[in-house]
């Protein structure tokens, strides 16, 4: 049973079903390999207990034929979502002791399906961050090369599936906090269309942006994951009524027929050559396949990232407001008056970061600059998303380009600097202000052995040509077979 | 158009965010501030002459739900967070001037 981790969950599926293994020998496994790969600060909270409770009553299920598409299997989840009974810090000091009183939409959509949950991932505080360094937790390692950042936000989510820890776990994606922790992993993770997936339970960051989707190590298991979480939320007004396709009914089609669109301004200067070339080469396999490849043009995707850090901060200023150290969270003693008390809890609580996207945000809302600056940018919002409506109603079905401009870089190599963290995401948050679906999928290395993703962008609602290119694209290569298990 | 905000302007802007003006680190809050206010001015230059505004990429509109009883925390599991609390209430400091 050593190589239970290497299993995808077809795999897992079957040998659970033909009692080749049970729901407690593979979470065993699981908690054992979490153990002994503590190094890579990977986890905020493992939780044994109730993850072998939770394989007790699958394998009791499995024994009865009463089966779904994640039964016993062993899942972990961002700890910025919400988790009855099992605590979500948000990678926050100020959440340190917070436990939620009742489950977000996609963990009872998750437990539904008899997953088995066996901890909460590290991420970068509230999801605010592209390097999981802004963790009150201290900052996930790349498996691949543990003096490297794994990405992020849900860079702990990324690394425990790199690490064969666990084979599919939960993300959140506000500007590339899915895809860019994917690429850096060598895993793969889709942002879904806003409004595909429920929100509820899961803490808000920017709620006109914020969207869960899931990882995992091939495209197969990232469809049947997707699967099990879509489909509107009467308790999430913003998930949309429409009826969720079998995500996986669609893969092994060919390509023929498909354009695929390279737009010129993600294949910009400062690119890393290896990059560049990695997902030049994964156009021409596709192209190989069947596809078409066409040239096409996002003139205004030069000012995503400036829109991104008005719009995301805004929004985030309003949502934050809840954590005022009374109801729940961090606390400061001593406090006489209650400004004092509101004031000295968040100053305490927040790290660095999310300080800075509250005071940019409550900035850029106040009485003054509102005009200037937050209604510009919703105004430069709109451009962006013409962009990708012009190019997908005439020109193309999916844009290919890379996730991120460079590989995974040295932990520490960036935190002094907040613009430079913050353009690691030119190539992701365009997707986020226009709403639409996008994944990674592995696509090569760079001479020193750190993967590379190709990210796909589809039109809104489309996940289902997406999932089906990567998969064409996964089986055809041999990028998604190559592993750094230990 | 954008210019560096003053110590006191990015003071203001703390307490506008209910952020602490006793920070370790005012000075590097404010230098990083400033860094990003500048970066985030290049929209300044983007035309969006005669562009309607973008708040949501998806129509909203208003969802109407008959007003029934549904399941919700119980008074226990809302104050389960709480540090301060007083049977089933939340204490907190002196809001209203009077006798406590």
């Amino acid at each position: 049973m050593t190589n239970l981790h290497e299993l995808s969950l077809k795999q897992l599926r079957t040998g659970l079903d033909n009692k080749e293994f049970s729901s407690k020998e593979l979470t065993e496994h699981s908690l054992a390999r979490i153990a002994s790969h503590q190094e890579l600060n990977a986890f905020i909270n493992v939780t044994p207990e109730i993850a072998l409770a939770a394989a007790d009553v699958a394998d009791q299920k499995i024994k009865n034929k009463d089966v779904k598409s994640l039964t016993g299997i062993p899942l972990a989840i961002k700890d910025l979502i919400l988790t009855k009974g099992i605590k979500t810090t948000c990678a926050s000091k100020f959440l340190e002791n917070f436990v939620a009183p009742y489950n977000a939409t996609v963990i009872e959509k998750l437990l539904a399906e008899d997953a088995v949950i066996v901890g909460k991932t590290n991420l970068d505080e509230f999801a605010m961050g592209s390097s999981n360094e802004n963790s009150a937790f201290g900052p996930v390692k790349n498996p691949w090369n543990h003096t490297k950042v794994p990405g992020g936000s849900s860079g702990g989510s990324a690394a425990v599936i790199a690490a064969g820890l666990v084979r599919a776990t939960l993300g959140t994606d506000t500007g590339g906090s899915i895809r860019q922790p994917c690429s850096f992993c060598s895993i793969t993770g889709i942002k879904p269309t806003y409004g595909r997936v429920s929100r509820y339970g899961v803490t808000a960051y920017a709620s006109s942006l914020d969207q869960v989707g899931p990882m995992a190590g091939n495209v197969e298991d990232l469809a049947v994951m997707l699967n099990a979480l879509c489909g509107k939320d009467p308790l999430d007004a913003t998930s949309v009524s429409l009826k969720t396709p079998d995500f996986t009914k669609n893969l092994g089609q060919d390509l023929k027929g498909l354009r695929v669109g390279m737009p010129k301004e993600y294949f910009i200067d400062g690119i890393q050559a290896e990059v560049r070339s990695a997902v030049e080469n994964a156009v021409k396999q596709l192209e190989s396949l069947g596809a078409t490849v066409v040239p096409v043009s996002l003139p205004n995707t030069e000012h995503a990232v400036p829109t991104y850090y008005i719009i995301a901060p805004a929004e985030a200023s309003s949502n934050l407001g809840r954590f005022d150290g009374i109801r729940f969270g961090n606390r400061a003693t001593g406090c006489e008056t209650l400004e004092d008390l509101y004031c000295e809890s968040r100053s305490q609580g927040f790290g660095i970061e999310v300080k800075r996207r509250i005071m940019m945000g409550t900035y850029v809302l106040s009485s003054g600059y509102y005009d200037a600056y937050y209604l510009k940018a919703q105004k430069v919002r709109r451009l962006v998303k013409n962009d990708f409506d012009k190019v997908f109603a005439k020109d193309c079905d999916v844009i290919a380009s890379p996730v991120t401009p460079t590989t995974a870089f040295d932990l520490n190599s960036r935190v002094s600097d907040p613009i430079q963290m913050y353009l690691n995401d030119i190539f992701t948050i365009p997707v986020n202000l226009a709403g639409l679906p996008a994944l990674s999928v592995p696509c090569g290395f760079d001479q020193n052995n750190l993967p590379i993703g190709l990210h796909l962008i589809g039109k809104a609602w489309d996940e289902e040509t997406l999932l089906k290119t990567a998969f064409a694209y996964e089986q055809s290569t041999e990028w998604s077979k190559k592993n750094c298990y230990k | 158009m954008a210019m560096n905000l003053s110590k006191e302007e990015v003071l203001k802007i703390i307490f506008l965010a209910r952020l602490s003006t006793k920070e370790e680190n005012l000075d590097q809050m404010i230098n990083d501030f400033n860094n990003v206010l500048n970066y985030v001015d290049a929209l300044s230059k983007v035309n969006v002459d005669n562009i309607e505004p973008l708040a949501h990429v998806h129509e909203s509109y208003n969802i109407y739900r008959e007003d029934v009883c549904g399941n919700g925390l119980t008074t226990e599991e809302a104050l389960l967070n709480t540090s301060d609390r007083s049977g089933s209430f939340i204490r907190v400091p002196l809001i209203i001037e009077g006798e406590s």
